[in-house]
């Protein structure tokens, strides 16, 4: 047995192994999480569902902690660690095969709660095992508090250093991440006391599978985009871990780029023209304005057409990744760097709108669907009175309505009615090429039915309802609000059960 | 008996550690940023507090309650003055003394039991009941609104409290839950009659407070505007002339102003508007000798907007 220091009555060698313990557990929380929701798609409740599994896997190690010996331990913990090494690919793959069976989502949701075991239930096992283990030696409550203070503190502030290791990889293809999370899994089937023979054939499969990295991830995630959404011949151009998602771009032959957001689309080449024009151009072209802000459109491709429109153009986007992804693959940067009355500012629509000293004559707010909590927090009443604040004299907020508005309580009339709540007139334009409505929001009316029908209508059939008619379509609709968010659980639940538990035929 | 009552209070920490950690994330993302660094910050405050609870031999009731105070602290000031600069550095440490009871809790069980797998029951309860207010949390949230993110950490610190001392605190907390469920109905803001005011109350109004100093500013919570005083531009029209008949727009936001400051929990004479003005209330808007609006409840512009404020016509000679 390997002797060391003590302190507070425990080797620094257990010190050391509950710190690897700890980093090994922020990093691969965090990929795991990161990794099934873009298998599962980003909606709020598969994030909270994702998260809420791994911790259970942190329960059962933890539950199965005071029953292991340590020679059980260490092996259990050796066979993580060699499992660990088949991911992302084996998961991916796997995750491929069990979306095209039936029930899927049960099968797809079992595999998740696997991976939450191996994942986290060996590392989380560590600290009580250890605690009590020592228990038997000394039992007085002090000693057993002494060494309960030393040892969570070395998980703790290894758990710190895992979260910063998170940060530094972030904008970095997932790769990098990776290979950093097997050196940490490495050293600790290491420090535990693993067989040496172990230790040797893990420490080979990592470097071969981190050589072969690169490859293999681009691979197994085109088969999950081949596979799982249907995309024959999809080509993965880019795919980098944010702080806020997981970034990807989707190339397919003949139907050009493709944005997606932890797994869901966000945009394609083919309706982003359509829904620039309805939610940028069309308002912009109308009113000139000499001050234009805009929220979202993180891949900067409304910018160009609306600058020339405006006297200046503010964009305020809250995810460096997705500008990243914007500037590379749907913008060409160095157009927009010639432009000489565009400002860009990193941060969140809320937090700007609040600290904004100037007046906006256009206010354009392209966010995805309230499908989250941080999305739906910029369709609220709240956020709608902000922007209303910072709109000038005879200034107009446009908002696109992530579908078609009709008479009835979903997402479309829920934003609508939001607006309304807020602004005396709303105007409505139904697009069935961009396959949504656009709202118009203002003091008064900022333009008329016919001029707005004019500059709207390009190649495309197009519905203006106007006030009256959106005021009836709203009538049975709740106002999004700070405290009326059940959209993002109602929608979120609608959208997994139709996905992975409808039945045949539905 | 000994080991369910520890597992209760591991559960019931869990739960109410994930009430207080999910209140603080959404609360500040709902009224600062959203930003990873607001999340970022949280996660590595609550650590540190974590860290110092481990540390420290606080009570462990102390521990509770001050890390309660300081979250409903943070919720109050958040949602009463949304994305006030000054609110990061009263959530900076706000979080650190909520995370106290995370570490505490910890010295605090194994301490309490002796028995074989203390650790693991009470990492395990702890962290099942993390998952459970996880989840729960979300949901409430989502479905319920933010009344859930004050009353959820009320009632399992209350839970908490209950197990680890049986009295006191705990049924102080729990009187403070109970009470406050107490249903009031919402406050209705009032609508004396509109043409009423325009008649009766508005020139009172306009002449006794209206001044470009007082409450003639767009910065003032209470204000009015009209001809002989400041002016107020509708959206996208110029503004009127010094002397014009007061427009719709001037009368309208004057009315929903001064029916705004008739809103009180008490009698009507209680409210702002009627309150303020008078002799013995605190108003920073006396004249060089200290005298307030209106020396008594009897001057008749007191009277005018009195009962403007009741519905009654009020026939004077000063009350056009």
């Amino acid at each position: 047995m390997i002797t060391s220091r003590r302190v507070a009555g425990v080797e620094r060698r257990a010190l050391a192994t509950l710190a690897l313990a700890g980093a090994s557990l922020a990093v691969g929380q965090f990929l795991l999480v990161r990794e099934f929701v873009s298998l599962l798609y980003g909606e709020e409740l598969v994030i909270v569902a994702v998260s809420a599994c791994f911790f259970l896997g942190l329960s059962v190690g933890y539950g199965v902690a005071a029953r292991l010996q340590p020679a059980r331990l260490q092996a259990a913990l050796a066979l993580c660690v060699g499992a660990q090494l088949l991911f992302p690919a084996a998961t991916r793959v796997g995750a491929a095969w069990l979306s095209e069976l039936a029930y899927a989502g049960g099968w797809l949701f079992l595999w998740l709660f696997g991976h939450a075991i191996v994942f986290a239930a060996a590392p989380a096992a560590l600290l009580p095992a250890l605690l009590d283990r020592r228990r038997l030696v000394d039992g007085s409550p002090a000693a057993r508090v002494a060494r309960l203070r030393s040892s969570y503190t070395a998980e703790l502030l290894g758990y710190l250093a895992g979260l910063a290791l998170v940060a530094a990889c972030f904008h970095r293809p997932p790769a990098t991440l990776l290979a950093l999370y097997w050196s940490l899994l490495v050293a600790l089937a290491w420090i535990v006391g693993a067989r040496r023979r172990w230790i040797a054939a893990l420490a080979v499969v990592a470097a071969v599978m981190t050589a072969w990295l690169p490859r293999l991830l681009t691979a197994t995630s085109e088969t999950v985009y081949a596979f799982k959404h249907g995309l024959d011949g999809a080509r993965l151009r880019m795919s980098i871990d944010s702080p806020y998602q997981r970034v990807e771009v989707v190339e397919r032959p003949g139907r050009g780029r493709a944005l997606y957001l932890d797994g869901l689309q966000n945009l394609n080449a083919s309706d982003l023209g359509a829904l620039n024009h309805y939610l940028s151009v069309v308002p912009a072209t109308l009113l000139r304005p000499a001050r234009a802000l805009i929220i979202g459109n993180g891949t900067l491709s409304a910018v160009e057409a609306l600058a020339r429109r405006s006297g200046h153009l503010t964009s305020v986007e809250l995810d460096p990744g997705v500008v990243l992804a914007g500037a590379r693959f749907f913008v060409d940067p160095r157009r927009l760097a010639k432009l000489a009355n565009w400002s860009l500012h990193v941060e969140d629509g809320k937090q700007f709108l609040a600290r904004a000293e100037q007046r906006f004559d256009l206010i354009i707010v392209d966010v995805p669907s309230p499908l989250t909590l941080q999305e739906g927090f910029l369709h609220t009443r709240e956020f709608y009175a902000q922007a209303h604040a910072r709109l000038a004299a005879g200034g107009v907020l446009s908002v696109q309505l992530s579908g078609p508005l009709r008479a009835n309580d979903r997402t479309p009339a829920r934003i609508v009615a939001s607006l309304r709540a807020v602004f005396p007139y709303v105007i409505v334009v139904e697009s069935a090429r961009a396959d949504r409505s656009f709202a118009y929001a203002a003091e008064r009316a900022p333009f008329t039915k016919a001029s707005l029908e004019e500059v709207a209508l390009v190649d495309d059939r197009i519905v203006v309802l106007e006030p009256a008619a959106v005021d009836r379509r709203v009538q049975a609709a709740r106002p999004l609000t700070l405290d009326a968010l059940d959209v993002v659980v109602r929608r979120g639940l609608e959208r997994i059960v139709g996905r992975y538990f409808a039945a045949e035929g539905d | 008996m000994a080991r369910r009552r520890a597992l209760a209070l591991a559960a019931a920490t869990g739960l109410h550690l994930a009430s207080l950690q999910l209140g603080y994330l959404l609360t500040i993302q709902m009224h600062l940023s959203s930003g990873y660094l607001s999340y970022a910050l949280v996660t590595a405050l609550w650590m540190l507090g974590c860290l110092i609870g481990l540390w420290v031999a606080l009570p462990a009731a102390l521990a509770v309650i001050a890390g309660l105070a300081s979250y409903l602290v943070t919720l109050v000031a958040c949602n009463l003055a949304p994305f006030h600069p000054s609110l990061l550095w009263l959530a900076i440490p706000a979080v650190i003394v909520s995370g106290l009871w995370a570490g505490r809790f910890f010295c605090v069980a194994l301490a309490r039991d002796d028995g074989e797998g203390a650790s693991a029951r009470a990492f395990a309860g702890e962290n099942t009941g993390f998952v459970a207010g996880l989840v729960g949390v979300f949901l409430g949230y989502a479905l319920l609104g933010r009344a859930l993110l004050l009353w959820a950490p009320l009632v399992t610190g209350a839970s908490v409290l209950a197990l680890l001392c049986r009295r006191g605190p705990a049924l102080a907390l729990l009187g403070l839950v109970l009470g406050g469920c107490v249903d009031e109905g919402p406050s209705v803001v009032p609508a004396p009659d509109r043409s009423l005011f325009a008649t009766q109350a508005y020139p009172i109004l306009l002449r006794d407070c209206g001044f470009p100093g007082c409450h003639g500013a767009e910065e003032r919570y209470y204000q009015v505007f009209g001809p002989g005083r400041t002016r107020l531009a509708a959206p996208g029209e110029p503004p009127p002339g010094p002397f014009d008949l007061a427009t719709p727009y001037e009368l309208a936001r004057s009315y929903d102003r001064a029916r705004a400051a008739l809103l009180t929990d008490g009698d009507v004479d209680d409210a702002p508007l009627l309150r303020k003005p008078l002799e013995e209330a605190g108003h920073a808007g006396r004249d060089v000798l200290g005298r307030n609006v209106y020396a008594t409840r009897d001057e008749a512009g007191y009277r005018a907007l009195a009962g403007w404020a009741r519905g009654l016509v009020i026939l004077e000679e000063e009350a056009p």
